[in-house]
């Protein structure tokens, strides 16, 4: 950290002389693609939930905008731990009775008069007793981008640091964390970076996952006495 | 007038809409719009939604989806057999509740009349 510091001190006292190079992300179609992938994925969640071909008449920002609440409707189930065909129905049921009040009143008198959206899917379900895996899974990924954004800015000290010192070829290994590293070197009139995570960053999501969803819940629920 | 006290209101809900649906069976929406016309203007969909959802797990109120022409489908409510029960174990409560209350009324206003 405090190599990683001083470089950073370095990289403050010499940006005007940084050279600026390209990035090898190795394989820029690729990338692209996988990019593509994502948002498409994203976006068929969000209509699959939302389902404004459902909302027949009216205003399109409406249905936007009962669409939007749903979805977060839908998120605060997902935290609360309920899934499936019980999450399907609860949010059926709002996006059915906030489309009834929209053509009433409008979209957002409508979905003012449910109010916080987290306070009315807690309402509507029990807290359950058992591990909290929504959470755990959303720890994880806070846990693994934190760790990709070190990563990150890791790669970008290591990178002005070799430029500021005129090294042509940097390689370094984080001993703290095994398998983590940096490697910078010139190539042409740019420069390549590359970044090894190493099962650094499976271990610290899984960690996040595991504190946050406490899977030895199951061991509570099963021993609890059924009301 | 002025809004009901909201947390007497809490207590009565459920048999509010135990009385509803036991009346005519109808969705969450329609029930809200019932419940302000009767004279609960400040009841908001954001407590009745879960208080149906309640009563639903509770096995009070059962539910059937009836397709709409404007929208998704509406999820209408109807008192279960327990529901039912309840519906009549709720008002013998209320109205064990508001004679024991007006006897305790009564009793403070002949106590006020006594002169000293």
């Amino acid at each position: 950290m405090s190599t990683a510091l001083t470089a950073l001190s370095a990289l403050a006292a010499t940006a005007a002389d940084a050279t600026s190079g390209s990035v090898e992300i190795g394989g820029t179609v690729a990338d692209l693609v996988f990019v593509a992938v994502v948002l498409t994925a994203i976006a068929g969640t969000v209509l699959a939930i939302a389902r404004p071909w459902e909302l027949r008449g009216g205003r399109f920002v409406d249905k936007i905008r009962v669409g939007e609440a749903v979805s977060s409707y839908d998120f605060w189930l997902s935290l609360r731990g309920v899934t499936g065909r019980r999450r399907r129905e609860l949010r059926a049921e709002l996006r059915a009775n906030l489309w009834e009040a929209t053509q009433r009143v409008g979209a957002k008198e409508a979905i003012a008069a449910v109010g916080p959206l987290r306070t009315l899917a807690f309402d509507s379900v029990p807290e359950r007793r058992g591990p909290r895996w929504g959470y755990g899974v959303a720890a994880g990924f806070v846990a693994l981008e934190v760790f990709l954004m070190v990563q990150v800015f890791l790669a970008t000290v290591v990178a002005d640091t070799a430029q500021a010192a005129g090294v042509p070829r940097v390689d370094v290994a984080v001993t703290l964390v095994p398998g983590m590293g940096v490697q910078y070197e010139e190539v042409g009139e740019g420069f390549s970076v590359g970044t090894d995570f190493g099962p650094a960053c499976l271990v610290v999501a899984l960690v996040a996952f595991v504190l946050v969803a406490q899977p030895w819940r199951l061991l509570h629920r099963r021993s609890a006495v059924p009301a | 007038m002025a809004g009901h006290d909201p947390q007497m209101l809490k207590g009565v809900l459920s048999l509010l809409l135990l009385e509803l649906c036991a009346q005519q069976e109808d969705y969450g929406y329609a029930l809200v719009v019932r419940l302000q016309g009767l004279g609960f203007p400040e009841l908001a969909e954001g407590t009745v939604y879960p208080a149906l959802s309640r009563l639903e797990s509770q096995g009070l109120l059962e539910a059937r989806l009836v397709r709409s022409a404007s929208g998704p489908a509406r999820k209408y409510y109807t008192p279960t057999a327990a529901g039912a029960a309840e519906r009549v174990r709720a008002r013998q409560a209320w109205d064990a509740l508001v004679v024991a209350v007006a006897a305790v009324r009564t009793d403070s206003v002949r106590t006020q009349e006594v002169p000293t």
